[in-house]
């Protein structure tokens, strides 16, 4: 056997394996996927990088704060931690029509050291995405005072806009 | 060496503590000269400075404090005796390595900046040469004085190159204490010249043989040249002299050190047997450089043993925690005693039998509530440490406007939360500053005119009052002069002519900015500024200043603080559906207003007439846009509020319920109203807004007529 053939039968059993581990549903973390955690505000699909998400909890009564931005929609006890909760539909511009459900869920999204929450309408799932089907928004607005897509994602025939999460919390 | 940064911050937060301390035991020192003790204890913390510094590889600290410790040895030996210049000196060599201390935390080269190393090393070695003026004792006791002598020859001979044979054979798991063996060869070329070596790998197995290739196999001989003497170049095997087979042997020297040589191996036979002297007396996080710190030199062996026998019991055993952890510990403990109430809350609505529950539930009940207060107290500190630290300052201020200065201290166990203790200790240094400047009499003569003893005294105290920490400043001086202090604020536009003032709003006047009575503006005070940052940073403690003073016999000034800034009492009051938290502290009353008592004032608010004072009025709901059903003045209920010199009426819809609050911060990324400080969380797990009352006055009273309505 000389070496160009080895070579390809080393390929050949990495794609086997690599496609075995998917029948089976095993995660490998390979270098080019990514995770997003996939949410909807009114009927659009949005997601959030997986990573800094720490968790989802139902909707709870708001403690509205005097003098905050209208976004801010007020604060939620998080197993003692007072946390700021954002009202996406509003950041992105997307005006919603049932304001404050009771079906509404919220992201805690950490970063850095620091923690809030997230309104949304509802979490989907958590989708695996490669890299090649990722692609970086053409068209930011730098003027725009809504937050504006970082990366568009294709999943078979969904289009699912991803959110900078550094741009949900930051001033604009 | 080792540059590891953690091994630096280690030495950091060691150092630093030492120092401090050093500091402290050197001031006590002076009034107490003959405990030995003591002295040891100082000893002891100047050596492990020396050696941490070394490990670390901080050169010319470690060299300083070599210089510093000879001096100490020579005090504890009883060669020489201690006198005010002495500590001065070793005060000023504190202050030298405390800049070092800062210029390493900074990143920066130890010696950047720093003046005068040399100089003190020379002024340091001269009192140890018993050269101090005051110093005549020493003189007088011939045997000592010879011996000092000849300590001095020794110093002088060591300009001489001495040949040394150095043979190092480590034990084989040598690596497993992270020491490798060519950092001695590395430092050894620091102090002089490596001549020859000779590498001994005659122990290293064949690769069949071979065990562990972690170990060490090799060993050296070394043929060394360096004019430093035995004794510096014992202590770079410091750490390894213990356990291993280091000798170094003094091959060839000039004749004239033969004398040097003796006194040299009866140390190093000191050595070998008081190398088990290990220093214990260190906080238990730093655990590893304590074990790396063995092998205290003790040339007195007997003294040694009884320096052990002391030291022992005085083993810190304290840990640091990071105050996040804390945080977070006390945050998941409140909400353990939330989770808690409300299984209670079910169990109790069981009807029949379940009584073993429910006894089950309330133990647990009574176990979390003992968790709470343990976290809440974990918190606690004592306050003696930022007393003790004033001695040092009394002194060096008494030196400098000479004036003879007793500083007593008084309950310094009492214990206060951490972070305010912090934040304690300028406002207490301007204060004490102020009772030395112009407190104390200016002479002595004075004082003796007075009929009060010929020295000042400054009594610093702390206790635990009525769930509140109260430090007092006491002074046997001047007093407050009140017509002086009267007059000057007229002058100032600060007191009214035509208002009568109670004594204390008089005195409190000068705790407002720019006001000083002082005659001439002197380097330590008399510019104005002091007692109103006193003010400031105590309020910002949620704390209150009280004076009290006797014209010609002296003043008090006493501060009240909350026992920690965690916890607050406050009164929570309903606006609409949410409620809020008001700090007890800024409250003065709550009342009923008859809407007869209210005139308005066009564009510029409300005013409420109570007992003939016009105050304004702040309608919450108004400012923080609540909906509410209480709209109307009588209805609702009014509570006056002072902060700082300001005093409003703020209207509420209900007051509801008096309550200690746990302060939490709110994210400061999001805007808020002013007049938020925070938020806590109520017993059943509904998040509170806390007032801060400053902020709210300031936010919406200016502009109003009276708004800044002073006292």
């Amino acid at each position: 056997m000389d070496q160009k053939s080895i070579t390809e039968e080393a390929m050949n059993i990495k794609d086997k394996i690599v496609k075995a581990s998917f029948d089976e549903r095993v995660d490998i973390p390979t270098e080019n996927m990514s995770q997003f955690l996939v949410f909807k505000i009114n009927d659009d699909e949005y997601a959030l990088d997986v990573l800094s998400v720490q968790e989802i909890v139902r909707y709870t009564y708001l403690t509205p704060v005097p003098g905050s931005p209208s976004y801010m929609k007020g604060l939620i006890n998080l197993r003692g931690n007072i946390l700021n909760v954002i009202d996406l539909s509003e950041r992105v511009g997307a005006l919603r029509d049932n304001i404050e459900a009771e079906s509404n869920v919220i992201i805690v999204v950490s970063l850095d050291s620091r923690k809030f929450g997230i309104m949304v309408d509802m979490v989907s799932d958590v989708v695996d995405v490669y890299e090649s089907s990722i692609t970086e928004n053409p068209m930011v607005d730098n003027e725009s005072n809504f937050i504006q897509a970082s990366h568009i994602v294709k999943v078979d025939d969904r289009i699912i806009i991803v959110l900078p999460i550094v741009n949900i919390i930051g001033y604009k | 060496m080792f540059d590891s940064s953690e091994f630096i911050s280690i030495f950091l937060n060691e150092a630093n503590e030492i120092v401090e301390a050093l500091e402290n035991d050197l001031v006590i020192l002076e009034d107490n000269k003959s405990d030995s003790e003591l002295l040891n204890k100082i000893f002891r913390a100047a050596h492990t400075l020396k050696s941490s510094a070394g490990t670390v590889g901080f050169d010319a600290m470690s060299d300083l404090n070599h210089v510093a410790e000879n001096l100490l040895e020579k005090v504890r030996s009883g060669t020489l005796e201690i006198t005010a210049n002495m500590i001065t000196v070793l005060l000023e060599f504190l202050d030298v390595i405390k800049e070092m201390l800062h210029n390493i935390s900074e990143g920066a080269n130890e010696t950047e900046g720093v003046n005068g190393i040399d100089a003190l090393k020379q002024k340091i070695k001269s009192i140890s040469e018993g050269k101090d003026a005051a110093q005549s004792k020493v003189e007088d006791e011939a045997p000592k004085a010879i011996k000092s002598e000849v300590e001095t020859t020794v110093h002088d001979m060591s300009s001489n190159i001495q040949i040394y044979l150095i043979t190092l054979a480590f034990k084989a798991s040598i690596f497993e204490n992270g020491i490798d063996p060519l950092m001695f060869l590395s430092d050894l070329r620091k102090l002089g010249t490596i001549q020859n070596i000779k590498i001994n790998y005659d122990n290293i197995p064949s690769i069949s043989n071979l065990e562990d290739p972690y170990h060490c196999y090799t060993s050296f001989e070394i043929d060394y040249e360096s004019r430093h003497e035995i004794d510096d170049i014992n202590s770079i095997f410091l750490f390894v002299v213990d356990d291993n087979d280091i000798v170094i042997k003094e091959i060839a020297s000039v004749p004239a050190a033969r004398e040097i040589e003796n006194t040299d191996t009866t140390q190093s036979e000191d050595n070998a047997t008081g190398s088990e002297n290990t220093n214990v007396d260190m906080p238990l996080s730093d655990e590893k450089t304590a074990s790396e710190d063995k092998s205290e030199k003790e040339p007195d062996k007997e003294q040694a043993v009884v320096a052990q026998s002391h030291t022992k019991p005085q083993a810190a055993t304290t840990i640091r925690v990071d105050t996040r952890k804390l945080d977070s510990m006390m945050n998941l403990v409140g909400e353990l005693v939330i989770a808690q109430s409300r299984i209670m809350q079910i169990t109790s609505k069981i009807e029949n039998g379940g009584t073993e529950l429910k006894e089950a539930v309330s133990s647990i009940d009574r176990i979390t509530r003992e968790i709470q207060e343990e976290v809440m107290n974990i918190r606690m500190m004592p306050i003696g440490p930022i007393f003790s630290q004033f001695k040092r300052y009394v002194r060096d201020l008494c030196i400098e406007l000479d004036k003879d200065i007793k500083l007593e201290i008084k309950g310094e166990t009492t214990e206060i939360d951490k972070n305010m203790l912090e934040q304690l200790s300028d406002p207490l240094k301007h204060i004490i500053r102020n009772s030395i400047d112009h407190g104390i009499e200016a002479t002595r003569e004075m004082r003796i005119e007075r009929n009060k003893p010929e020295y000042g005294t400054i009594i610093l105290s702390a206790a635990h009052q009525e769930g509140h920490v109260v430090i007092s400043i006491e002074d046997n001086g001047n007093g407050l002069n009140k017509d002086k202090i009267y007059s000057k604020a007229l002058e100032k536009g600060i007191l009214k002519k035509d208002i009568q003032y109670t004594d204390s709003e008089i005195y409190k006047t000068i705790f407002l900015p720019g006001f000083s009575t002082a005659d001439k503006v002197s380097d330590i005070s008399g510019r104005g500024v002091g007692m109103d940052v006193v003010r400031v940073n105590i309020e910002k403690l949620k704390g209150r200043i009280e004076i009290k003073t006797d014209l010609g016999k002296g003043t008090t000034i006493i501060i009240k603080l909350p026992l920690t800034l965690a916890i607050i009492e406050g009164i929570t009051f309903s606006l609409g559906s949410h409620i809020y938290v008001m700090p007890l502290l800024g409250i003065i009353e709550q009342l009923k207003v008859k809407l007869d008592k209210l005139k308005p004032f066009e564009g510029k608010g409300e005013m409420i007439n109570i007992r003939g004072e016009y105050i304004p009025l702040i309608r919450l709901h108004k400012v923080f846009d609540v909906e509410t059903t209480v709209t109307d003045v009588e209805k609702g209920i009014v509570v006056v509020a002072e902060s700082g010199y300001k005093r409003c009426a703020i209207f509420v819809d209900e007051l509801l319920d008096q309550q200690q609050v746990v302060i939490k911060s709110l994210d400061d990324h999001f805007s808020k109203h002013a007049g938020i400080s925070g938020g806590t969380i109520l017993g059943d797990g509904q998040i509170a807004l806390i007032i801060d009352i400053q902020g709210l006055a300031n936010e919406t009273l200016s502009g109003c007529i009276n708004g800044t309505n002073d006292i």
